[in-house]
């Protein structure tokens, strides 16, 4: 997918509070009913695992991210943590990784750690992007559509939903970040010329620099079987 | 040695149909991604994914996947472990940010338990609701629903699945550890990056790549509900949304 293309055509005006991760305050407002329970056939729930309370054991939200930036040791740590402690424990990984082991600046470096923390996934339910499902690889995507001000929101002139597709090429999308041009690109940091993005070089024996800003992997030609009916996750294999 | 292994592994889970979850070393997204996860497959957390309903623009779904690498045909007849919670968290984020405040923490959430193992596991689900515990606890929220593995089901505003699908991630994750070696477990070897293309390291992805997911499958808890539900119980439009797992012993 043309990432490079993207995030390129992010609006200038939107730089500065993408740089800015700090400031406010992420409380729940208002705190309105939730949904109602309506579901008077419940009984007693099936399980005797007691009143807790119970202790974390897993957490998630970008895949990639861990993956990519913290070597395998450091992962039960970001596991029982919560996204409180991104900042003190992820962002340095993210920082240590891109400058040290991708090479990048400093600079590109710390721009990537602050946005991708606190791991967690940004939705805005007034978006009006879609599902994506059924559309050709490279056309459409909502993952980081927030954080990056609709920088990789595709296709073009839709509100940025957010979160995370099933056809979002999140890999694709991470490596760009990390060994592509998106970064300077934004002009969220000088341009370093450290981009392993397959482009000519005489420096290397093979005459270009190495490919790592893309795995050449869709959903289509996995291929995964998405259906645009409830589940829409594919049938099991 | 690393894609050899893998390949094995492939093989042994098409072929002969093994459970290689306890031998096979390799993660992806987040699969397997640490030594206890490893060992709890169903409280491993894969992917969670948040996107607009294709059916109803009204609509949001929100999923969380878990149990790494079923190998192909053994999707039917895996299970849910019942002494784990599964969560999703939400917290409200201000309107006016595009990056989340550096305070985050779950004040609207919904969780699935499961019953005995078996063709009919019963799935409990609570919430949604605001918890009364937060950070890296929870109890569970009061009973909304029950239904049972790989039949969809409601609950309350929530139209829910949970059972076996098809792993929706896709990822040429041998090449990366080739080239990433150290972001594997049990391998320390240091990556030769930025030193990449000095002859010692691979030179990068394939064109085309291989997705290593591709037979395998995922246990999926999936929620089509109203985006207006979410809304009110996060106080706003815009939120953060993460999963997690829990169990009495957090192992």
């Amino acid at each position: 997918m043309n990432m490079q293309i993207v995030f390129r055509s992010i609006a200038a005006a939107s730089v500065a509070a993408f740089a800015l991760a700090a400031c406010g305050g992420g409380g729940s407002g208002s705190a309105a009913a939730p949904n109602p329970p309506t579901n008077g056939g419940a009984s007693g729930p099936s399980t005797a695992l007691g009143n807790g309370p119970f202790l974390q054991l897993d957490r998630l939200n970008r895949p990639a991210v861990s993956e990519l930036f913290a070597t395998f040791a450091q992962h039960q740590k970001n596991n029982t943590d919560t996204p409180d402690d991104d900042v003190a424990i992820l962002k340095p990984e993210i920082i240590s990784f891109t400058e040290n082991v991708a090479g990048r600046s400093s600079a590109i470096a710390t721009v990537l750690g602050t946005v991708l923390t606190p791991d967690v996934q940004i939705v805005d339910m007034n978006g009006t992007s879609s599902s994506c499902i059924g559309t050709a690889p490279g056309t459409c995507n909502n993952y980081l559509g927030i954080e990056t001000g609709g920088a990789t929101q595709l296709p073009k002139g839709l509100k940025p939903f957010g979160g995370r597709a099933l056809t979002d090429d999140i890999i694709d999308t991470s490596l760009m970040a990390t060994f592509g041009p998106v970064i300077p690109a934004l002009g969220l940091a000088p341009e370093d010329n450290k981009e392993s993005d397959g482009r000519a070089d005489a420096s290397y024996p093979s005459g270009h620099r190495p490919d790592l800003v893309s795995d050449h992997v869709s959903w289509q030609t996995a291929p995964k079987h998405f259906t645009t009916t409830f589940p829409y996750f594919g049938a099991p294999q | 040695m690393k894609r050899v292994f893998i390949g094995l592994a492939v093989i042994a889970a098409l072929i002969l149909g093994t459970a290689l979850y306890a031998t096979h070393t390799t993660r992806a997204s987040d699969h397997q991604d640490s030594p206890v996860t490893v060992g709890r497959p169903g409280a491993d957390i894969t992917d969670p994914y948040i996107f607009p309903a294709p059916d109803n623009p009204n609509n949001v779904v929100i999923a969380m996947d878990v149990h790494p690498l079923i190998p192909s045909g053994q999707g039917p007849t895996t299970y849910f472990d019942p002494g784990v919670i599964y969560q999703m968290n939400f917290d409200g984020v201000n309107e006016n940010q595009m990056t989340p405040s550096t305070h985050i923490t779950q004040t609207f959430e919904i969780q699935f338990t499961a019953g005995t193992p078996g063709s009919n596991q019963p799935i409990m689900v609570y919430g949604p609701g605001h918890p009364t515990v937060s950070g890296n606890q929870t109890q569970l929220l009061a009973l909304t629903g029950q239904g049972a593995i790989n039949q969809s089901f409601t609950a309350g505003h929530m139209k829910i699945f949970a059972g076996a699908r098809e792993d929706p991630f896709f990822f040429d994750l041998a090449q990366f550890y080739k080239i990433l070696p150290d972001r594997d477990m049990g391998n320390s070897a240091p990556s030769c990056l930025p030193k990449i293309g000095n002859g010692t390291c691979p030179q990068g992805f394939n064109n085309p790549g291989m997705d290593f997911l591709k037979g395998f499958n995922v246990l999926s808890l999936i929620i089509e509900m109203p985006r207006a539900d979410l809304v009110a119980g996060c106080g706003g439009p815009k939120i953060a949304y993460w999963v997690t797992t829990n169990t009495s012993s957090g192992t």
